[in-house]
């Protein structure tokens, strides 16, 4: 009844920018993760090289990251208050922290060099495996978004850091590690594992549920299922295990795409819901 | 005499005396000089029920101040903050633009100033009060179904109220714990879908004169009313979770509802 | 409040890396922690106070008076002390009728004065009429232009040549003054598609045309009216309904639409449109047979021996024999037959009689427009109202209805006036002798037909081009030079009939000009005082103020000034014995300032104000000053009871029969146990159940309460082929006819007037919500959007008034609310007005213009309906018999086509049905008019008509 009430109008506040930033941060995090975990199987040659490659990555789409946080501030130019005026239960605060220490190492790293398996190699990890994983809390703070509010947020992003970091290492330094392609296959299982649990798990509210119908109803049903699953996870597995040098750089890129568009989805679906 | 105690301010919005008549949101646009396109307090309209069982809700909505307020925790910059006096306040001059407060607030009760580029939304008048003024919206309220005051103060026509009437508060749910209580918040008007069968309501107008039904199957009348009800639901709260009843269950509001006997309990009676 | 910062920003910010926190002045608090709602009265002259930036200012408090509506209710302005401008406006907290508070347009007309299109200099019109262009114009050379004409148009003996139109015009007497000053019958208005109706009916019953319901101290409240969201008058009237509601009383509204004042309501009947008659009649007569009647009451006041005279000569009378033969009378008025008529149930009928029963006599009952004012014959549904009211005693009862004049202050003034000698045919013709009151919606079809032109038409608060039906018939009379010679509006901003204009005078908004305004809000009588904020802050603070245009934005100025000055340049040396009315009661031969004006009034025309403004040491203007409003008494009821006080040693005689008190030939009052009393201003003194006035004036047929079929009721409706009832008469709490325009916080919540349709209709039709239908009028169509809803009754369509305004192709005028349109003849001789650019966003120095983010700004509907007279009332019958259908493929949103010729013969057809009278006199002496004439000018052989056919 436009005529006769004026209801707010500004749904989808956080657009593309933001889960744009979602996918680069994944990568960021996943190009450090991967070779940081490999390290503590494989032997170390082949991981020294692994980050070799990886690390750079990371610290591209780590500035890639920032950029894309800093561009969908509507006050850009005080992007620097979120670190120096800093409220701490904002999960916006922390996570600027978590990024700039993560980054701090990358760059460390990238000038010194490191040693697989040793103390900042850990160290790293575990800033990589924060960086990927605090959006969720800050996600978990967005009481407004009731899709946003499972537990399980942090380990999905995880998880996709490990796709995204897997996929990406593949692309860009194919013939390091065997290993590589098992890890992606495993984590391309794990995230359609999630993304189905997401989807279809009973949801804890009403708002939820019916975001979580958006999200598998009209055009966004074939983004999801035939992009991000069929393709995105399925046929990349398929096409990582069974295939071999460029057949794996597609399911590389597949990987990704998958994760991207789900990621977008996910961002987006819930801020569609009128709340008053 | 001038009380030391902060007060603890909270807002009733009393349905029974509620017109619909928009002068809150005209007043708060005047007070604020608010641009087009926001609006910190707005009045929905929703009509519901089928001709002739039917009848028209107004909505006043608004931050709801609450007590737990997820804006103020995800703000990076304490650019929205709870003040001592309850009031959710906001700084624009703190305001990195960010928008993670329009996410978290599960009211949908924060826009974003075009102007300024910053976010906003009621703040309870907060300059007025601070030299002892209610807000404009109260001020202006033809029916005074708005009304403002210190919670924690027994003698204080909001705490009067909150003692006597039964209130509600939009999605409980949410552990938010608002104070901004409604008297017959959600009008339980009928909320029945229409009847699909086609057949007109027998004083209905189909059957005026010869007095013979007509009309086909009334999908899309369906449709309206179940997309009206689905507003309605998120908007005040999440029956699968909260039934009907919790809806009065914001612990914030309960503390001050123990039955006080110094009160007449007549309906009205605190005017 | 200080906040808490953490260690890190404490460092940044002595390290200079983020901006210090801002600590700002805040001025002392008020009061004991609690919140007030306004500042002490004390301090209005000199008030500090934050802005919403947390900025301090130091504000004066100028009261005024509300002109969004005619409920006059109080402002108080905030005038900046150190900028000078009016920052933000709120109530009038010691308003005796507002109290404080406002609706949404009270707020809002700090936008009107903001107005970025506001009209700021005198316009003089360029090119041939209507074509919108305009330039500006100093004042002197248009109030020359004028007076001169006018002076000629006086000593040529063509007074009844110059009209004044005015639609609501809060102005107390100010212009009835005038033009009985100047000396002729000018005077036209807007009653005529407001409110004859249901004045009509009132006068008929009690001798007053409107009422005046208590409903603060009303038990049950019935309403045929939307008192919660519009009504005279909306925000007094709605605080006490409400109060009353939380109080217990009960809300009975009759209406064919879910309003939200029904929404509200304890019973809501959804009449068929035209059939409230047969309801309220049948409810008379279920009180009847239950004996639920005031027996004392109707015994003294209502007039059952002329009842029994004039229909049952033969039966006894006593009251009983009254009692049982109305009810007899009424017989076929069973519920089960009303309930049938009006589409709702029997029980519906009883159950509103019960509620009746319950609250005795407190029963506040309104009725205005609505029934009244969209059916033919709707003033029967005013008096049965009326008459109800009676038989239950609620009238001048405590919490039921008084007459409005009761609770309503009429200005004396310094000099008298006689009054026009003369009879304006145009706006009083022969054929409407009763009518309430000027035939204004018919002008331009006098005009046209030769019966008189206009010599010098000035318009103020009137928009008719717009407002009225047949607009397009209203711009052919204007555009034509030979028909009305000199056109000259007063406005702030521009409205459509001013596109017509020769003159266009910019005049102030409420808070920029003065006016006096009283209005029944209650049980109480009450002044109010509009004045320009600004000058009034210059004279309290001593400065010099003698001309309002040196406060005004522009050259804006205002009527009384306007008026004064003009007055002095017609009757330059006072030999036409017009300026001695103007001169001034303080400074013989000066020219009265409106200072003096209204000091003159406050003085020696408002009982009580001197006094109380004595205990406040105050002299009364300046108490008015800063005040802004005086309440004369409060509580007054059974006034009809009051005593008449007879000169020592004159005789009286009492008839007889009904106990009229006659003083040498002039009945003074009635004799009503053991005492002469004024009664009520009917011929019997009494409450006229049956009105002889109307059997002697030609319509025997209806001196009785009966229902007599509307022109749209459910006899002539058919859905199945798509034929319904047309209500074009309902309001948004949010906007007002043409006024609210340019309030921008007004139009962004409510700028269409879609179609609402009943879903079963809609479905009929394959119409969904949101599609474009085609609503055919006797005379055109319009293409509008359909609003599907269950909040209106099966049969019935309705649609709102308030938009659809707007501007003609490279012409001037607003641009906020008004699209851009193109008016050309198409085939079979109709014209076409349609969109070709839709209103906003546009550029100016509000960037707010720039955000209207709403494309369609409505559909000006009042353009396809043809003027429907009613044959006694004289009422605009504003419903309409309409097709509805799906629009056709050529048809774009906001279309309006009409056959101009069709709507002259609707026109003719329904003056055929009028009845001039048979006798020497124009109307009946008894019957109101605003600025009577003297009453020579009642006798038709008297007067030379040169403006007769
Ligand atoms: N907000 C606002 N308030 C206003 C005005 C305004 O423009 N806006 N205008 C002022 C003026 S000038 C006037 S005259 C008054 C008029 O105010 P009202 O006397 O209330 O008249 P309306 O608003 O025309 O109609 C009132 C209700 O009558 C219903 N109605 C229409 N036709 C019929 C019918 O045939 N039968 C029945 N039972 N009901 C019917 C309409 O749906 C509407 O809800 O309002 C004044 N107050
Ligand atoms: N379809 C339909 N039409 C209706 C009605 C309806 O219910 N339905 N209602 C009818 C009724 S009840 C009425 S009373 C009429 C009202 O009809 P109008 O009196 O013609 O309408 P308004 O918009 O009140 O005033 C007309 C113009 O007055 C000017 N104006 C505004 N404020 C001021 C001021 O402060 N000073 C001066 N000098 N001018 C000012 C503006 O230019 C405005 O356009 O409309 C009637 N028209
Ligand atoms: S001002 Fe009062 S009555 Fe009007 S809409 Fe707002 S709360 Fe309701
Ligand atoms: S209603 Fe929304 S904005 Fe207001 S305090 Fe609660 S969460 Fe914050
Ligand atoms: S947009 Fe402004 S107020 Fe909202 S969270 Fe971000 S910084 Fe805080
Ligand atoms: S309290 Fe102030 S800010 Fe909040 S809605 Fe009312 S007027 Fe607007
Ligand atoms: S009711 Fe509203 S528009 Fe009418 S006078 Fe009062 S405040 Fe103004
Ligand atoms: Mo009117």
């Amino acid at each position: 009844m436009r005529t006769y009430d004026i209801a707010q109008r500004h749904a989808g506040s956080w657009g593309w920018k933001v889960s744009g930033y979602l996918f680069t941060k994944s990568i960021a995090a996943g190009a450090f993760l991967i070779p940081a975990l490999l390290s503590l199987f494989d032997e170390a040659a082949p991981v020294e090289r692994l980050f070799r490659s990886g690390v750079p990555l990371a610290l591209a789409f780590l500035a890639l990251t920032g950029v894309l946080l800093v561009a969908d501030l509507k006050r850009p130019e005080r992007f620097l208050w979120v670190l120096l005026r800093p409220q701490w239960k904002s999960w916006l605060v922390r996570g600027a922290y978590i990024i700039t220490a993560y980054g701090a190492l990358l760059g460390g790293w990238f000038t010194f060099g490191g040693t697989p398996g040793g103390f900042f190699s850990t160290l790293g990890g575990i800033l990589a495996a924060a960086t990927a994983a605090y959006s969720g809390w800050l996600f978990g703070q967005a009481k407004g978004r009731d899709l946003w509010q499972s537990p399980l947020v942090p380990v999905h992003l995880l998880c996709q850091a490990l796709v995204a970091g897997s996929a990406a290492l593949l692309l860009c330094a194919p013939f390091e590690l065997a290993d590589l392609a098992n890890v992606l296959a495993v984590a391309l299982a794990l995230d359609a594992l999630l993304i189905l649990a997401e989807m279809h798990g009973r949801h804890a509210s009403e708002a939820a549920a019916r975001a979580q119908k958006l999200m598998i109803s009209g055009q966004r049903r074939w983004w999801l299922y035939c992009g991000s699953l069929a393709i995105g996870h399925f046929l990349a597995i398929v096409l990582v295990l069974t295939g071999e040098g460029p057949t794996r750089a597609v399911a590389a890129c597949f990987a990704l795409i998958g994760v991207l568009i789900y990621e977008h989805l996910w961002v987006d679906a819930p801020q569609r819901l009128p709340l008053a | 005499m001038t009380r030391h105690r902060t007060p603890n301010y909270g807002f009733i919005i009393d349905n029974r005396r509620c017109i619909g008549c928009h002068a809150c949101t005209v007043a708060c646009k005047t007070e604020h000089g608010d641009p087009i396109g926001i609006n910190k307090t707005w009045v929905q309209y929703i009509e519901k029920g089928t001709w002739p069982e039917v009848t028209r809700a107004f909505h006043v909505m608004r931050c709801n101040h609450c007590a737990n307020a997820p804006c103020v925790e995800i703000c990076p910059t304490a650019s929205l903050e709870t003040r001592a006096d309850g009031i959710v306040d906001f700084d624009p001059g703190r305001c990195i633009g960010c928008k993670a407060c329009m996410q978290a607030c599960p009211y949908d009760a924060i826009t974003l100033n075009p102007d300024s580029g910053t976010a906003t939304k009621c703040n309870y008048c907060a300059h007025r009060v601070d030299v002892g003024r209610e807000p404009a919206c109260v001020v202006v309220c033809p029916t005074e179904a708005i009304i403002t005051g210190d919670l924690d103060d027994p003698q204080s026509r909001i705490a009067r109220l909150m003692a006597t009437e039964q209130t509600m508060v939009r999605r409980p749910e949410k552990g938010t714990e608002p104070k901004l209580a409604y008297i017959e918040g959600h009008r339980d008007a009928p909320r029945t879908a229409r009847r699909a069968t086609g057949r007109a309501h027998p004083l209905g107008g189909t059957n005026d004169r010869r007095g013979r039904p007509g009309g086909r199957p009334r999908r899309r009348a369906r449709l309206r009313e179940a997309r009206r009800l689905g507003r309605g639901a998120l908007a005040w709260g999440d029956e699968r979770r909260a039934g009907r009843r919790q809806w009065r269950g914001a612990r914030a509001l309960e503390r001050h509802r123990q039955p006080r006997t110094d009160l007449p309990l007549r309906p009205g009676a605190h005017l | 409040m200080p906040r808490h910062l953490s260690k890190i920003e404490k460092l940044a910010a002595s390290l200079g890396l983020v901006p210090k926190a801002r600590d700002l002045p805040v001025p002392e608090r008020l009061g004991d922690g609690r919140l007030s709602h306004y500042p002490p009265f004390e301090k209005w002259e000199n008030w500090e106070e934050l802005d919403a930036r947390r900025l301090p200012h130091r504000y004066s408090l100028i009261p005024t008076t509300c002109f969004n509506c005619e409920a006059g209710c109080g402002l108080l302005a905030y005038v900046d002390r150190d900028s000078g401008e009016i920052e933000k406006i709120e109530g009038n907290p010691l308003h005796p009728g507002s109290r404080g508070r406002n609706c949404a347009k009270g707020p809002a007309t700090l936008n009107q004065l903001r107005d970025p299109e506001r009209i700021l200099t005198p316009m003089k019109r360029v090119g041939p009429r209507g074509t919108g262009k305009f330039e500006p114009c100093g004042w002197d050379e248009a109030l020359e232009a004028i007076a001169n004409r006018i002076r000629c148009a006086f000593d040529e003996g063509r007074g009844e040549e110059v009209m004044y139109h005015v639609g609501r015009p809060g102005h107390e007497a100010f212009m009835e003054r005038l033009l009985s000053a100047w000396g002729i019958d000018g005077h036209n208005s807007h009653t005529t598609v407001c409110s004859a109706s249901a004045r009509c009916g009132y006068q008929l019953a009690w001798g007053y045309d409107r009422p005046s319901p208590d409903y603060e101290n009303a038990q049950l409240i019935l309403l045929i009216s939307s008192h919660l969201e519009a009504g005279h008058y909306f925000n007094p009237h709605a605080q006490r309904i409400i109060d009353a509601k939380n109080r217990g009383a009960r809300i009975v509204v009759l209406d064919p639409r879910l309003s939200n004042t029904a929404s509200r309501a304890d019973l809501w009947l959804s009449t068929r449109p035209g059939t409230e008659a047969a309801v309220l009649l049948a409810t008379i007569r279920v009180l009847l047979l239950a004996g639920a009647v005031d027996r004392t009451f109707v015994e003294n006041w209502v007039d059952w021996r002329g009842y029994l005279q004039s229909v049952h000569c033969e039966a006894s009378p006593d009251l009983d024999t009254f009692l049982r033969l109305l009810a007899e009378d009424l017989a076929e008025y069973t519920p089960e037959y009303a309930a049938q008529l009006a589409g709702i149930s029997p029980d519906q009928v009883r159950q509103l009689a019960r509620e009746i029963e319950r609250a005795g006599p407190r029963v506040a009952a309104h009725v205005w427009r609505a029934a009244a004012s969209g059916n033919e014959g709707g003033w029967q549904v005013a008096r049965a109202m009326c008459l109800l009211t009676a038989l239950v005693g609620a009238v001048g009862a405590p919490g039921g209805t008084s007459p409005s004049a009761w609770n309503k202050f009429k200005p004396e003034f310094w000099t008298k006036t006689e009054g026009p000698k003369n009879w304006n045919e145009l706006i009083w013709p022969k054929e409407y002798p009763l009518s309430f009151y000027e035939m204004s919606h018919i002008l331009p079809h006098l005009v046209l037909d030769g019966r008189g032109k206009i010599d010098v038409y000035f318009t103020r608060v009137i928009n008719p081009v717009w407002t009225f039906p047949d607009g397009f018939t209203w711009m052919e009379m204007l555009r034509d030079e030979s028909r009305v010679g000199l056109y000259v509006a007063l406005t702030p901003t521009w409205n459509e009939t001013a596109y017509f204009a020769d003159f266009v005078l910019p005049m102030g908004h409420s808070a920029e000009r003065h006016d006096i305004q009283s209005q029944e809000t209650h049980a109480g009588r009450w002044v109010s005082f509009r004045q320009p904020v600004k000058r009034a802050r210059a004279a309290l603070a001593g400065e010099e103020a003698t001309d309002t245009r040196s406060f005004n934005p522009g050259e804006v100025w205002e009527e009384d000034e306007f008026w004064i000055d003009l007055t002095w340049r017609i009757d330059p040396d006072g030999k036409r014995g017009i300026r001695r009315h103007y001169e001034s009661p303080y400074r013989p031969g000066k020219k009265v300032t409106v200072d003096e004006y209204y000091r003159w009034i406050f003085e020696n025309g408002v009982p009580g104000l001197p006094e109380k403004a004595k205990e406040a040491g105050l002299e009364p203007l300046e108490y008015m000053r800063r005040v802004g409003a005086f309440e004369l008494e409060r509580g007054k009821y059974r006034l009809h009871e009051q005593k008449v006080e007879i000169p020592e040693g004159s005789r009286v005689r009492v008839e007889a029969a009904g106990g009229l008190v006659t003083l040498d030939g002039k009945v003074v009052g009635v004799a009503v146990d053991g005492a002469i009393r004024h009664g009520f201003p009917t011929p019997s003194r009494k409450i006229e159940v049956v009105s002889k006035t109307l059997a002697e004036w030609g319509f025997p047929g209806e001196a009785l309460p009966r229902y007599s079929p509307s022109h749209v009721g459910p006899e002539v409706i058919d859905p199945e082929k798509g034929i319904y009832t047309l209500v074009p008469t309902f309001r948004l709490p949010t906007m007002i006819h043409s006024r609210s325009g340019n309030a921008k916080h007004l139009n962004e919540i409510s700028h269409a007037n879609p179609v609402w349709m009943h879903p079963d209709d809609a479905d009929r039709h394959s119409l969904a919500d949101g599609d474009l239908l085609k609503v055919e009028t006797s005379i055109g169509h319009s293409i509008n959007r359909v609003r599907v809803t269950d909040g209106v009754r099966p049969g019935v369509v309705a649609c709102s008034h308030h938009m659809g305004r707007w501007r003609l192709e490279g012409g001037i005028g607003s641009q906020w609310s008004s699209a851009t349109v193109r008016i050309e003849p198409i085939e079979g001789g109709r014209m076409r007005l349609r969109i070709i650019e839709p209103s906003g966003p546009f550029d100016s120095a509000d960037p707010d213009t720039r955000r209207g983010w709403w494309k369609e700004s409505g559909v000006h509907q009042n353009l396809t309906f043809p003027p429907q007279s009613d044959p006694i009332s004289g009422m605009h019958c504003w419903h309409q018999l309409v097709r509805v259908s799906p629009a056709g493929p050529g048809d774009q949103y906001g279309d309006v086509v009409v056959d101009m010729e069709k709507s002259r013969e609707v026109h003719r057809a329904w003056l055929a049905k009028a009845r001039p009278p048979a006798g020497d006199l124009r109307r009946p002496e008894w019957l109101p008019r605003p600025l009577r004439p003297q009453p020579e000018a009642y006798r038709i052989d008297q007067q030379r008509a040169p403006d007769s056919p």
